[in-house]
């Protein structure tokens, strides 16, 4: 019997969602704290950052303590076991934290299904991200956008490789000064000034994207990602939380290795995004794997203060015993004070470092 | 009720800004009291204002801290915050741009000394034409650094060139305009869209209407 009481945040986030990670069939992946530098080296785009914890093993080979699990997972992937491996973890990964530079251990708990997947599997993954915040937190809401769309549209668009950066950066900070900037410079024309500010928007719903979309011409190519990014989008909102999702495509310009759906997870309470995933089959053919990948992990380093207020007292009872209490007596004493329902700490004095109820003596 | 958190740029541009916020429609008249307090609210418009040191603002959106805020380009160049830049206020405008002494020539066979505020933007501007530099990285009165031979250049904001010319210095190349932005942290945007998007139209209505 668990006391969830006891448990901090990231623990009860963990179990939880454990249990519905494998009440979806998706089985415990526990990987090794350390893989072969040379796998990081290979694949630096797809790293949040190239900065890696590294040290030499007992036979020269040059290791670094995991920055990212997702790699790991696909590189030790084999179609032959199974044509689609459905797996979770929960495993810690050393990065440099954003705000201070420094590099910063993260607990993150995630899943990955690889293989011969197809728009099941894919909903199937969106759907389990929305549940796992749920399961975290009420409110909370999740942005979607597809970077195989955004490509394709940028495509019919017309828009110069040479401005692509440009354009990328403009959706990603949802900037309306670049744009009109772009716009002034003669860089793109008022149709592409008004598709970016199209992009940038957020939008509650599926059917308000497809139709401000819908505006501007879409290549046959176009309107079937847009049919597969709705088909994925219904799928994940057919829980009870579908007014928590919301379209975003800032989230996805600049995920160089995404190729199809994208996501990003918030809660209410908690500045940056707890939650992110996506479709990343282009990584996997870059690792020589056949078939398409998709998953998601969550940071729960950032749950520890969410929430959490500090409880009252350290202790309900502090028992004070003297040099000639016996030690079976002062146990029995101990037991009976758990029985009525609260924790107990035994000393000698009055502590300094511990806040406590009350102070119970013992008749010795 | 929920409010929105406001982080304002403390000084002269800081007063600017909140006179835009309040002709959009979301003023609060306790803020031009003249107290001790650190924090302003309206509750009937939403709105909760803070000021704090220019250079922070993006760090207190960045951490939700505050949901939206004002800062100079120059700040999220150089910093490179997590947020999203939701419009340009067209105010404090001036540039990031390289200075030297009149008669500087640059000798490209060597390091450029470059001494500057701004390590980030100035070592990517260099690094973007392949240049070697020496970046020199100091907290105030920078024009002093070629004068007393420190570096070869400076890289500065620039508004009107005045200070530069009383030293004998010339801006050499615009690395980039400034102007002040209005910012977002991501979480709060996805969670207080439509209060956010009315305060950003309000805004960027006003400023288009005062630049017409």
């Amino acid at each position: 019997m668990i006391n969830e009481k006891l448990l901090k945040n990231e623990e009860l986030a963990v179990y939880r969602l454990r249990s519905l990670y494998s009440d979806f069939g998706y089985t415990l992946y526990k990987m090794s704290k350390f893989e072969e530098y040379d796998l990081y080296v290979r694949n630096k785009d797809f790293l949040i950052s190239d900065r890696i914890i590294t040290f030499t093993d007992t036979n020269g080979k040059l290791l670094a303590l995991k920055p990212d699990v997702t790699l790991s997972i696909i590189n030790n992937f084999s179609a032959n076991n199974s044509p689609v491996q459905k797996m979770y973890y929960n495993e810690n990964v050393y990065r440099v934290s954003g705000s201070t530079g420094k590099f910063k251990e993260i607990m993150q708990t995630g899943l990955e299904c690889i293989g011969k997947i197809g728009i099941y599997e894919i909903t199937e993954v969106v759907y389990l991200a929305v549940r796992s915040l749920a399961l975290i937190d009420d409110n909370f809401a999740v942005e979607l956008s597809h970077a195989g769309l955004l490509q394709s549209l940028f495509d019919d668009m017309k828009i110069n490789e040479s401005t692509r950066d440009s354009v990328s950066e403009c959706i990603r900070i949802k900037s309306s000064g670049k744009t009109d900037e772009l716009l002034s410079e003669g860089k793109i024309s008022d149709t592409q000034a008004d598709f970016i500010r199209t992009l940038y928007a957020n939008y509650s719903s599926i059917n308000a994207f497809c139709e401000a979309v819908s505006e501007f011409y879409l290549s046959e190519e176009s309107k079937r990602l847009l049919r597969e990014f709705s088909d994925i989008f219904a799928g994940a909102a057919s829980g009870r939380d579908k007014e928590k999702l919301f379209v975003n495509f800032s989230i996805s310009a600049d995920a160089g290795y995404y190729s199809g759906v994208v996501f990003k997870g918030y809660i209410n309470g908690i500045p940056e995004s707890v939650l992110s995933g996506g479709q990343y089959d282009s990584l996997m053919k870059k690792l020589g794997s056949q078939g398409s990948a998709i998953g998601f992990a969550v940071y729960l380093d950032s749950f520890e203060r969410f929430g959490v207020s500090m409880p009252e007292y350290d202790v309900d009872t502090v028992l004070l015993i003297g040099e000639n209490d016996d030690p079976v007596s002062v146990l029995r004493k101990v037991e009976e004070l758990r029985e009525e329902g609260g924790s107990v700490s035994v000393r000698a004095s009055l502590p300094d470092d511990i806040r406590y109820r009350r102070v119970i003596k013992t008749e010795a | 009720m929920e409010f929105i958190n406001i982080a304002l740029p403390k000084g002269r541009l800081g007063e600017k800004v909140y006179d835009i916020f309040e002709k959009a429609g979301f003023e609060c008249p306790s803020i031009k009291e003249n107290n001790r307090k650190l924090t302003f609210e309206n509750p009937e418009k939403g709105v909760r204002y803070f000021w704090v040191k220019p250079s922070d603002v993006a760090i207190y959106v960045e951490r939700g801290a505050a949901d939206i805020g004002v800062a100079g380009k120059d700040i999220l160049l150089e910093y490179e915050p997590d947020v999203y830049e939701l419009a340009d206020l067209h105010m404090g405008v001036c540039r990031m741009a390289v200075a030297a002494p009149e008669n500087f020539r640059d000798d490209k066979s060597r390091t450029l000394k470059v001494a500057t505020k701004f390590s980030n933007i100035a070592s990517k501007y260099y690094a973007s034409m392949c240049r070697d530099i020496d970046i020199i990285h100091l907290n105030g009165s920078i024009e002093l650094a070629p004068i007393l031979g420190l570096s070869d250049v400076i890289v500065d904001i620039v508004e009107t060139g005045k200070t530069l010319k009383e030293n004998g210095l010339v801006p050499f190349e615009t690395i980039v305009p400034i102007s002040a932005r209005l910012i977002s942290n991501k979480a709060s945007y996805s969670f207080k869209t439509r209060k956010i998007n009315q305060i950003k139209n309000a805004m960027e209505e006003y400023v288009r209407n005062q630049n017409d």
